[in-house]
């Protein structure tokens, strides 16, 4: 099932105000990083980056290349010159494209956009290889790894071409998901984690131990989600299944929702942290700088963490 | 089926309410939710397809177009009728209110109050529109209301319905009921009593009778079913009583009563009687007394529910002498029968006025006259008389005299049982007869010698005679016997009899007329548990005796009214097993089976349950 939802335009997704808010987040997490590093010892490996960093006395089988000769000249002795470690990620964002994701609350979708987007921009300013997936049914084939801030557009070009509708098979596409392993990875998971069953989105959690590098699971939800405003006789339609449901919903009723619903957060929350999975709960009508701050402050690699 | 109010039947338009809803119903709210998952753990047992529930929808909708069909239904008072297709125009409700209606049960519920809420009931089965006429009974039958279709008014004189310690004549009020139906066919008769069947009645084709049996399942009743008490001859103050006492036919096992007999508040008299079920028992015994004095005879007895036959109190009668005239001639005076006649008078039982033939017609009252050896020309009819020697014939009296008197040796008893022969033996009697003697009609030949008859007694036109055709001084072995004595004072005492009678007690039974000449009649009254005294106005000449006890007119007239009826004494009983309020039916025509206001209620509770189970027992479907 499609769902009728109107369509996001790339400025709706990335105007210039939500760039510099961005660009002020990433500020303000390299802030928070260099006062995290104070006091701290520096990592001792070295990288292929320009930025200097020692000087060592060659040995065999290191690169004559970086020999230093103009020291060799004075000292007589041969040393190598050591530079900055440069670490290049490869950044992978999986966006659930299901029917729930974007009917009746258009909301989840234009924020699991946003940040869909915003992520893949954090990796493209970081000069992390960034690719993006979109999860229904099954898991799409990634994009071509985007890399510098010149693929920007490409990302956006992506993000407003999602195609949001049909089911949602957490287990199977997360089974299927099988990121490249050259290089460490950071996985964004995207999604309302409704699945067919109440225990599919447990289920599929387990699949991310075995992918590599840090996962992310982002789980976009509407505030009528965890509370519903209903009562009386209502006839409820999935948006997936068009399954039709009739039921006369009371008080009591309600409370055994929010209290089943809870519950279901609070089971996958615990999955999570118990495989070591970052787990983020990301309301629809909470601030979105906010948010996506202490998304990248949890430690992620992205944000300069380890 | 018929309806009882059709006009209620509009109602059903109400069905259309459900129906519009049905059709119009407003769809249910349909929201749309990114998942069902968390709302299926609500309530996953209830998970239904499709088809199933459009199925309860439609079974929910039929039902409850159902159940206001048959609230409406009852409402409208559907009854069935077995047969016919006549409707019913009238109905007579014919109730008793006999004295056996007073018998109450355990409860303390008289047979009269389970009736009247019997006819409640049935009212309200009736449709409306039928012709109602209230008929109660017990001796005579009374219309209480005349036909009217206005349930109130009957309703109303029911109430005012009490039981009379008279005894019933349900045939009476049958026929009366049967001619009242008759007016307005096709008709029904409804009849309540105390009587397990109705009495027979021959029904025009139209009517239907009901019988509403209120008999209580057990009862055990026994009563004075008969009562006289008149002096005794030649016995002044002393009284001979007679008393029968009964117990019901429905009694379960013999019962032992005492008999209680008091005068002037003094017991005079104790009896146990033993009486089986349906057995009547009477006893005689005498008592002393005098003018003035009241006796009261009481019948005490275990498991006795009914009172009214218990107790029989009556005034002692005037115990006044016989006034008796003996015409004869001077001369020929009979010593013997003179002797006879003074021995009768010495014991104050008999005033003897004695004179010739010249002295009739006599000039004093007397309550008989004795014609000795004389005739008058014209015979008088309106007195007891006891011919002897009769000279010829005059009146009734046909008679010869013979030149020359025939003794006889033998004389032959024909009707030794005869009143006029108590104690008389004729065994050893000679007599010499005088007169030929022609019994024709009433006069009944007592004693023959030979083929001719020499005494005979009878009832000529309401006159008794007794005719002697002997002469006691010519006869050898007669005066001076005792028999002598004896047969003529036989003779006077029966031949006064009907006199004497006359001035007995006034006993009457309840439910007679009396006709006084008085505005006021006091009552001593027995109502079954205690006696009182009540003054009750006379509106008329006559009064109806519809009280048990003594009553007493202005001009000091009074007497007894008493139940005295085996009918009421006989309580009868349902046969075990039948329900008090069992229904018999004689008629070929229709009958009500009864109204299914209770049954189309009770379907109607059962359909909303199963309902309320199938569809809204849970909240999701």
């Amino acid at each position: 099932m499609s769902a009728a939802t109107p369509e996001l335009t790339q400025d709706d997704l990335f105007d210039a105000d939500f760039l510099d808010r961005l660009r002020a987040l990433f500020l303000r997490l390299r802030k928070r990083k260099q006062l995290r590093r104070k006091g701290l010892q520096n990592t001792p490996a070295t990288g292929f980056t320009r930025d200097f960093k020692d000087f060592r006395h060659y040995t065999p089988r290191d690169d004559y290349r970086s020999i230093d000769w103009r020291l060799y000249a004075r000292l007589d002795r041969l040393f190598i010159r050591l530079y900055e470690e440069i670490q290049e990620f490869h950044v992978h964002v999986v966006v659930d494209t299901s029917a729930s994701m974007a009917s009746p609350f258009p909301e989840k979708r234009s924020t699991a956009l946003k940040v869909a987007v915003a992520l893949s921009y954090m990796g493209l300013v970081g000069s992390h290889r960034v690719s993006l997936y979109s999860m229904g049914e099954t898991m799409s084939e990634p994009t071509a790894p985007l890399k510098g801030q010149g693929s920007l557009q490409r990302v956006l070009d992506f993000a407003t071409n999602l195609d949001f509708g049909g089911l949602t098979q957490l287990d199977a596409s997360f089974s299927n998901f099988q990121p490249s392993r050259r290089r460490y990875g950071i996985i964004f998971v995207v999604s309302d984690l409704y699945g067919n069953d109440l225990a599919e989105a447990e289920k599929a959690v387990r699949h991310a131990t075995s992918w590599p590098g840090e996962v992310h699971f982002i789980q976009i939800y509407h505030p009528w989600e965890a509370k519903p405003d209903l009562d009386g006789e209502i006839e409820l339609v999935d948006v997936e299944t068009a399954e039709r449901r009739r039921l006369w919903f009371t008080p009591r009723d309600r409370k055994r929702y929010e209290a089943r619903y809870e519950r279901f957060v609070s089971e996958i929350e615990a999955a999570c942290l118990a495989r070591q999975i970052d787990y983020q709960r990301w309301r629809t009508d909470y601030p979105f700088d906010e948010l996506f701050l202490d998304l990248l402050s949890r430690g992620s690699a992205l944000a300069g963490g380890s | 089926m018929q309806f009882l109010y059709p006009n209620l039947l509009w109602l059903l338009l109400l069905g259309l309410i459900p129906v519009v809803l049905y059709l119009f119903r407003r769809r249910s709210k349909q929201v749309e939710v990114s998942t069902l998952v968390f709302f299926k753990s609500l309530a996953q047992e209830h998970q239904e397809s499709a088809w199933l529930r459009r199925l309860k929808k439609i079974l929910s909708f039929l039902l409850t177009l159902i159940v206001i069909g048959l609230v409406i239904l009852s409402l409208a008072r559907l009854v069935e009728i077995r047969s016919g297709d006549d409707q019913l125009r009238s109905v007579v409700i014919l109730l008793d209110r006999s004295a056996s209606m007073a018998m109450t049960d355990q409860e303390g519920e008289s047979r009269l109050d389970v009736a009247k809420q019997r006819i409640r009931e049935q009212l309200v089965t009736l449709p409306e529109g039928i012709e109602l006429e209230l008929l109660v009974y017990d001796r005579r039958p009374e219309l209480l209301q005349p036909r009217t279709t206005k349930r109130r008014k009957i309703l109303s004189q029911l109430d005012s319905v009490a039981v009379r310690p008279i005894t019933g004549r349900p045939d009476r009020a049958l026929n009366m009921a049967k001619t009242l139906a008759e007016l307005a066919l096709p008709a029904a008769i409804w009849h309540f009593s105390d009587e397990v069947e109705s009495a027979e009645a021959d029904l025009v084709d139209g009517i239907a009778l009901q019988h509403f049996a209120t008999s209580i399942e057990e009862a055990t009743n026994v009563g004075i079913t008969a009562f006289d008490l008149r002096p005794i001859p030649l016995e002044y103050g002393r009284y001979e009583v007679y008393v029968e006492a009964a117990l019901n036919n429905a009694a379960t096992e013999p019962v032992t009563t005492k008999l209680l007999v008091s005068i002037a508040g003094n017991r005079s008299h104790y009896q146990e009687i033993d009486l089986n079920p349906g057995q009547r028992s009477a006893v005689t015994f005498e008592v002393s007394g005098s003018i003035d004095q009241v006796m009261e005879i009481e019948l005490q007895s275990q498991a006795d529910r009914f009172g009214w036959d218990d107790r029989v109190t009556v005034p002692l009668p005037e115990p006044r002498s016989v006034v008796v005239a003996w015409i004869r001639e001077d001369d020929g005076e009979d010593p013997f029968t003179r002797l006879a006649l003074t021995s009768i008078q010495e014991t104050g039982r008999l005033e003897l006025l004695r004179g010739a033939p010249e002295a009739w017609p006599l000039s004093e009252s007397v309550d008989a006259v004795i014609f000795d050896g004389w005739l008058p020309e014209e015979w008088p009819g309106d007195l007891p008389a006891i011919v002897l020697n009769p000279p010829g014939s005059v009146g009734p009296i046909i008679a010869q005299q013979l030149s020359d008197a025939v003794p006889h040796d033998s004389i032959r008893a024909i009707e030794p049982d005869h009143p006029v022969l108590f104690r008389v033996n004729t065994s050893r009697l000679a007599l010499t007869q005088t007169a030929i003697l022609d019994p024709r009609g009433s006069l009944d030949p007592l004693w023959m010698v030979g083929n001719e008859p020499v005494l005979a007694a009878g009832e000529v036109d309401g006159q008794r005679l007794v005719v002697m055709g002997f002469s006691a001084g010519r006869s050898d072995r007669l005066p001076l016997t005792a028999s002598y004595p004896l047969l003529i004072g036989n003779a006077v005492l029966w031949a006064v009899e009907e006199v004497a009678a006359g001035r007995k007690a006034a006993l009457l039974r309840t439910g007679e007329i009396l006709k006084i000449e008085s505005d006021t009649i006091r009552w001593r009254q027995w109502d079954g548990r205690e006696v009182r005294e009540q003054v009750v106005p006379v509106p008329s000449s006559r009064v109806e005796l519809d009280r048990v006890g003594i009553w007493e007119t202005e001009q000091g007239r009074f007497g007894g009214a008493h139940l005295l009826s085996v009918a009421e004494s006989d309580i009868p009983v349902l046969p075990s097993g039948s329900d008090v309020a069992s229904v018999e039916t004689r008629s070929n025509w229709q009958r009500f089976v009864g109204h299914l206001i209770w049954w189309l209620l009770g379907v109607g509770v059962i359909l909303l349950l199963l309902e309320s189970w199938l569809f809204h027992r849970h909240a999701v479907y």
